[in-house]
């Protein structure tokens, strides 16, 4: 899907765009390799996904004693932002609320 | 162009669809590693700093966690602090939220883990805490 940021087109696979999301909604501001793995459904995945994010400059990587955790850049965050614009439009939201509200 | 909305829209609830499960499961783990962070309560002004027109005033405790963080090159994971200030997860936590207030750190925080990043004011600081230290060495 391309999505609109700032004037810049950003292309994005479905894993990407979950990524963003996830990372944006979960309620802290920082996610681990693990947690990206149950958003792209394997190790490589996650990796992939992540990479493709780093590249696009929507997410940064911190690695201390050998353990990345990984956070949305400004850009990132607005594009997540413009992924629920574009999923409340389309009547999707309702499973993120409602996976906020279940935990 | 029809058909271009329509893929555009499966991909969108994919991603949305995946994005929802995942948060659910990260939610539930997060439970595991819950920590409320507490200000230690001990903690000993050491000297102030010049930030502009006003005055920092740093602890023993802050300045230990400082140095550490500007000694990994301005990342630093919060079990570190503990270790060197001899502070439990939960108040080495409320000295990492009370550095972030004071805008000297970032505190970049998954459940599992916590990194304190020093911000071009920490860094600062950390600097003049440093050259503190050496002169009354």
């Amino acid at each position: 899907m391309i999505l609109e940021v700032d004037g810049r087109k950003l292309e994005l696979g479905w894993k990407e765009a979950a990524a963003l999301i996830a990372m944006r909604f979960v309620g802290w501001n920082a996610v681990t390799l693990s947690d990206l793995e149950l958003v792209a459904g394997n190790y490589v995945g996650a990796i992939n996904t992540v990479a493709r994010l780093r590249t696009l400059g929507l997410v940064s990587e911190y690695n201390v004693q050998g353990f990345k955790l990984y956070r949305l850049t400004e850009l990132g965050a607005r594009a997540a932002e413009e992924l629920r614009r574009k999923a409340e439009s389309a009547g999707l939201w309702r499973l993120v609320e409602e996976a906020l509200g279940e935990a | 162009m029809m058909e271009d909305r329509l893929s555009e829209l499966r991909e969108l609830a994919k991603a949305v669809e995946r994005a929802a499960e995942a948060i659910a499961v990260m939610r539930k783990r997060a439970k595991r590693h819950h920590v409320k962070g507490d200000v230690p309560k001990r903690q000993r002004p050491i000297m102030r700093v010049d930030v502009g027109s006003a005055q920092l005033e740093i602890t023993d405790k802050q300045a230990a966690a400082l140095l550490v963080v500007k000694g990994g090159g301005g990342v630093e994971a919060l079990n570190s602090i503990a270790r060197v200030t001899g502070l439990n997860s939960k108040l080495a936590l409320g000295l990492a939220s009370q550095l972030a207030e004071m805008g000297l750190v970032e505190l970049i925080a998954a459940p599992q883990r916590k990194i304190l990043v020093l911000t071009p004011l920490g860094w600062k600081v950390a600097e003049a805490v440093e050259q503190e230290l050496e002169k009354k060495a």
